[in-house]
């Protein structure tokens, strides 16, 4: 099976500002990726240009084994932003906001049929908030306002969800839920790409955890090893502080996949291949 | 056409009825196209369009040719250089807009000027309005444009709230945001130069703006809002025309007041709502657990949604918090017998 991601010596960035060098890393169905690293590590910016959202300068990307300068099938990729790309400035029921993940899958005119509504219900249930699709996205809590986020992405079917920041100002309790959802996307079999502060709302659903400092991948290991390799992991308060503290010399992996990790429940399957009439119908 | 007795006095001079016709136009366009306006922050824009379409106005009154179509070739030319310079993200464009909106309505002004056949005067009927002078021709020529910007903007509609809404997701997945917000500019300045006869173009943005921000206040989704908005748009246009025909006052700005009275008048109902529906509703106690078909808890359909049995209480979501309803008394409780209901989340349910 291809990877989903392939990056070969990928350099990324703005202009002619090169942020991200050098990275190699291969991501395949079933993978749950946490990206971690300290402000301006660059992990922003690697993830920003596999969304073409910043300029590829240089190496190899590929998506789904196409190059990326010739990757056309966006909604393969379902992006999660952080809360503050969300504009709040007219009224948005949730539900208006996740059908905006339909319109890939719809002809010019963007409008919705059924199949689209049931998809869109069904992207805000599996995120918990099926009892609040009419209402305005702006009188929602910040966690509520994430999820709606991510229920967008799911509503685009994509094969692989790419988040930046979930949990990042969020408070506990919504954290909590956001866990939870994390762990049901998990369970279908989802592939993730999580880019954080921070590990632990994310614990248990992780197969992988990639390190990034100085625009370059500094570790790529498994949880476990990740574990042994930084004891305070193991501490319930573990922070971005604390983590970001840690001496990283002497971890510089390869960046390749280890084959001998968690195996995914079902591989390549989308978090919404279930629904009635589903992929491709 | 109608038997005399059937038509309003108003109606029976061709000259209100081509006024009526491009004001009900204008009132449908103009919100249309606003409420992206207001959904990208972009209130003012249409005004500064206003400002650079003066210079167009000027140059055609001054070389004989239409005003409205050397107003259209300058807004329409200020409209892709307005996105241009946005598209840059430079903190100085804010500044270069500011260049082009003043250029634009000191150029008019100094054009029509120093021409041998017009004075500034001139340009008052552009700047306020003069809808009582339309043409039939003027008529067939706004009809044409605003038939064009509502139905582009109608087609366009998902893909212009998707990127209004959030543009990084939208260029994310692969929508061309940057044509799409050079289109929806180019559709706010053939508005401002179809309403530049009618309210004016020192007025037209408020056109754009105010029936949007009424509609905010009242509506409870994107879909409804455009929909309310529309129809104060036209209420206003059309309201406007036939009370300066009455009250003999200037269409323009008799529009905008109509619109402003009835914002003013929906955000009063707005204010007083809001405080009644704060009085008699409860919110719940705060707890972590999030309701959800299995959660655990007791499903009790209730009118025309559901409540949650938590610990003897009702539940039902409400924007981002759960509210207490009382089912026995079919209204949000006045107050709770135990203020500080305990966390139960563990316990067994109760029926």
């Amino acid at each position: 099976m291809s990877a989903i991601v392939s990056l070969r010596s990928a350099s990324f960035g703005y202009a002619d500002r090169e942020v991200v060098s050098e990275v190699s890393l291969d991501i395949h169905a079933g993978e749950v990726v946490a990206v971690l690293g300290a402000n301006g590590s660059g992990k922003s910016t690697l993830v920003k240009g596999l969304l073409g959202l910043n300029n590829h300068l240089g190496g190899e990307v590929a998506l789904f084994g196409t190059p990326l300068a010739h990757f056309r099938e966006h909604a393969r990729l379902g992006y999660v932003p952080q809360r503050h790309t969300l504009s709040t400035s007219v009224r948005a029921t949730a539900a208006e906001i996740v059908a905006i993940g339909r319109l890939p899958h719809q002809g010019w005119l963007g409008r919705t049929n059924r199949r689209d509504r049931e998809i869109i219900d069904e992207s805000l249930a599996l995120v918990g908030l099926a009892d609040r699709a009419t209402v305005d996205v702006s009188t929602l809590s910040g966690g509520q306002q994430r999820r709606v986020l991510i229920a967008r992405a799911l509503a685009s079917q994509p094969d692989v969800l790419i988040m930046d920041e979930p949990t990042a100002g969020v408070d506990l309790a919504s954290q909590e839920v956001l866990s939870q959802v994390l762990a049901r996307l998990v369970e279908r079999g989802a592939t993730m790409l999580i880019v954080t502060h921070e590990l632990r709302a994310l614990r248990g659903v992780l197969t992988r955890i990639v390190e990034m400092g100085g625009g370059r991948i500094t570790l790529d290991v498994t949880p476990a090893e990740h574990d042994r390799s930084h004891p305070t992991a193991h501490r319930a308060d573990h922070d971005a502080h604390d983590h970001d503290a840690h001496d990283h010399d002497g971890h510089h992996h390869d960046g390749h996949h280890h084959d001998d990790e968690v195996s995914p429940p079902s591989p390549g399957a989308g978090p919404l291949d279930h629904v009635p009439g589903g992929r491709g119908a | 056409m109608f038997p005399e007795a059937a038509v309003p006095e108003i109606l029976t001079y061709d000259f209100m009825q081509l006024a009526l016709l491009a004001a009900f136009f204008v009132g449908l366009a103009a919100p249309m196209v606003g409420v992206f306006l207001v959904q990208r922050r972009l209130s003012l824009i249409g005004d500064g369009m206003g400002h650079v379409a003066l210079a167009g106005v000027a140059v055609g009154v001054v070389t004989n040719q239409a005003p409205v179509l050397t107003a259209l070739v300058f807004a329409v030319l200020a409209a892709v250089g307005i996105e241009l310079v946005r598209a840059r993200g430079r903190t100085s464009g804010d500044v270069a807009l500011a260049v082009m909106f003043y250029g634009g309505i000191a150029l008019g002004v100094v054009v029509i000027g120093t021409s041998s056949g017009g004075t500034p005067t001139n340009l008052d009927s552009y700047l306020f309005g003069a809808i009582s002078t339309t043409t039939e021709t003027d008529v067939k020529v706004f009809a044409a444009l605003a038939l064009v910007v509502v139905s582009t903007t109608w087609a366009l509609r998902p893909r212009l709230f998707a990127v209004a809404n959030d543009e990084e997701y939208a260029r994310a997945s692969g929508m061309r945001v940057t044509a799409l917000n050079i289109t929806l500019a180019v559709l706010t300045a053939v508005t401002v130069v179809v309403a530049m006869r009618v309210v004016g173009l020192l007025l037209i943005s408020a056109l754009m703006i105010v029936p949007n921000a009424t509609a905010q206040l009242v509506a409870g989704s994107f879909r409804s809002a455009i929909r309310v908005a529309v129809v104060i748009g036209v209420v206003c246009s059309v309201g406007g025309v036939t009370t300066s025909y009455y009250a003999d006052s200037p269409a323009g700005a008799t529009i905008v007041l109509i619109a402003i009275a009835l914002f003013l008048a929906a955000a009063t109902y707005s204010s007083v709502h809001d405080r009644i529906a704060r009085r008699r509703h409860l919110e719940a106690e705060r707890h972590e657990h999030e309701h959800g078909p299995n959660c655990g808890h007791l499903v009790v359909e209730h009118d025309n949604h559901v409540d949650y049995l938590h610990d003897g209480h009702h539940h039902a979501a409400h924007q981002g918090h759960y509210d207490e309803h009382d089912l026995a008394l079919h209204r949000t409780r006045d107050h709770l017998a135990d203020p500080n209901p305990p966390d139960t989340h563990d316990d067994p349910l109760r029926p």
